[in-house]
């Protein structure tokens, strides 16, 4: 899947006819079918609770779909083995609204955790992470400790972490979810500027109406577990 | 080879962080498996030496082949080279009539004298087996051979006692099993513990691509940690306390106690032991944790 994902024709996700009922019986998406095409920039967009996050973790295996088929870069993620599903989430890059870094390492050591975990050597870490931090705008706080971060730095250094693999494929889930509308549209203009330039594919989730609204990119819509929108330059 | 060397190293500064992080816990867990080891090695002490009382009971087992009283003393050298020549015999010595009946009269009338009572005794054989528990197979062998009147076993003391070193021998296997996985249920509840403190940051390494080796790796060492060092300490006292008890008891007469050399492989056995155990546990603990979905 990796060498797929670099030269391949075809879309980069593509959802088949996608349903996913929680064990407990919540049914979070119904028949979804999507497809999103390499280096597109596009929103999932609908209340809370209408399926935006299930997607999300679909696309990383983070979650199976109950029925019908999540492609990444052609390949079923269903079907990919247990021991290869870490070098899938290699080559996906994920943010969240709680940011999720370790509140007892530095920005630089939070970034460097994700090169650590995978094998990289210390040579490379301390090349790759000031440039990282360089391109999130956080090359002169290596040093500080999450608590020490305001909310747009903490969710910038998780951006740098979602960075340290080169990711073909950029997921965010309710990025700006815990962020003043100022922050939130620095953190959105980076994302535009330091992945979608790089051909990235984004895929962000969102309820953000003014975020939406002011990117005008291509708008998938769900109410109900089903898409009922799926627009290119849309708004909320 | 550089990846290898680069996880070991992963592996070995995260499970220190760890064991540093979660220090009290840490704590704990060697105290109560050195407690648990204590226990073990207790009882396998006691066990060494039942064992090495029971086998010298046993090789202390011997039985008589008497003689007919009308069989000469050269027929008593000839049954005994023909006992020597049976498998699994390791002594057969004569005994004269006169002997017995030296003996007998000794211990019943404190005399070796007894004038004119006549020596109506045979002469007799006394054997013992290699193994005593061939004792009643070669007794039963020499009751038929030629000039044997009779032949006296301690049947029932020689059953007793095999029965006996059997019960050892099973209780060492069911009470080392038992508490072998009372150290494992240890260890996976104190790593179990660790995995649940740490969640958030296992799900952020199974979120970056970590393999399950990178996430599991510290954890197992961290068991391997807790586990030898546990068994380390039970087993340092427990040779302390046990040379103590020696050096006193060196003029227990009745006390034949087992050297420490012979049995210096049970401490280190004890120290092998909660290395796999230690490791055991936080396997089962990991690979519990590595199956659920990754949920911060």
């Amino acid at each position: 899947m990796d060498d797929e994902m670099t030269a391949r024709d075809g879309p980069m996700v593509e959802f088949e006819h996608v349903s996913m009922v929680y064990p407990e019986g919540t049914e979070a998406l119904d028949d979804v079918t999507v497809a999103i095409d390499e280096g597109e920039f596009v929103f999932i967009v609908g209340p809370t609770g209408e399926g935006k996050s299930t997607l999300i973790k679909l696309i990383y295996r983070e979650l199976l779909p109950t029925m019908g088929r999540v492609l990444v870069a052609g390949g079923d993620v269903a079907a990919l083995p247990l021991r290869k599903v870490p070098y899938l989430r290699r080559r996906i890059g994920v943010v969240f609204q709680d940011f999720r870094l370790l509140p007892h390492q530095t920005v630089f050591q939070n970034v460097a955790f994700a090169l650590r975990v995978v094998g990289e050597g210390g040579r490379k870490i301390r090349r790759r992470v000031p440039e990282l931090l360089e391109q999130v705008g956080l090359a002169q706080r290596p040093d500080a400790l999450p608590s020490q971060l305001s909310g747009g730095e903490q969710q910038r250094v998780s951006i740098a972490r979602a960075l340290a693999h080169e990711p073909p494929i950029f997921l965010a889930d309710e990025p700006t979810g815990n962020l003043d509308p100022d922050t939130s549209w620095e953190i959105m203009q980076l994302i535009a500027r330091v992945i979608a330039e790089r051909g990235t594919t984004v895929i962000v989730a969102t309820h953000d109406k003014l975020m939406v609204d002011a990117m005008h990119t291509r708008v998938i819509e769900l109410s109900n577990g089903r898409v009922v929108r799926d627009a290119p330059e849309a708004g909320y | 080879m550089i990846r290898l060397f680069r996880a070991i190293e992963f592996f070995l500064v995260e499970a220190t962080v760890n064991i540093r992080r979660h220090g009290l816990m840490s704590l704990a867990a060697i105290a109560i498996v050195a407690f648990v080891f204590l226990l073990v090695g207790l009882f396998g002490l006691m066990l060494a030496n039942l064992r090495s009382a029971t086998e010298y009971a046993l090789s202390e087992v011997t039985f008589f082949a008497y003689l007919d009283p009308r069989a000469s003393l050269d027929d008593a050298h000839v049954l005994r080279m023909d006992i020597l020549d049976l498998e699994g015999v390791k002594s057969a010595k004569v005994i004269t009539k006169e002997e017995a009946f030296e003996r007998i009269a000794k211990r019943l009338w404190g005399s070796r004298d007894l004038g004119n009572i006549p020596n109506r005794l045979g002469h007799s054989v006394r054997v013992t087996a290699i193994d005593p528990r061939d004792t009643l197979r070669l007794a039963d062998r020499i009751s038929g051979m030629a000039q044997v009147k009779n032949v006296v076993d301690a049947r029932q003391s020689v059953s007793k006692l095999l029965e006996w070193a059997r019960l050892v021998d099973v209780g060492v296997v069911v009470i080392g099993l038992l508490l072998a996985l009372a150290v494992v249920g240890i260890i996976h509840s104190t790593i179990r513990l660790t995995l649940f403190a740490r969640r958030r940051e296992i799900s952020i390494m199974q979120m970056v691509g970590a393999t399950s080796t990178y996430v599991a790796g510290p954890f197992l060492l961290e068991g391997a940690f807790h586990g030898t060092v546990g068994s380390g300490i039970a087993a340092g006292l427990l040779f302390l306390g046990y040379d103590y008890l020696l050096g006193r008891a060196q003029y227990w007469t009745w006390l034949p106690l087992v050297r420490e050399q012979q049995i210096i492989w049970g401490f280190w056995g004890m120290i092998i032991a909660g290395f796999v155990l230690g490791v055991l546990g936080s396997l089962f603990s990991v690979r519990r944790f590595l199956h659920r979905p990754v949920v911060v």
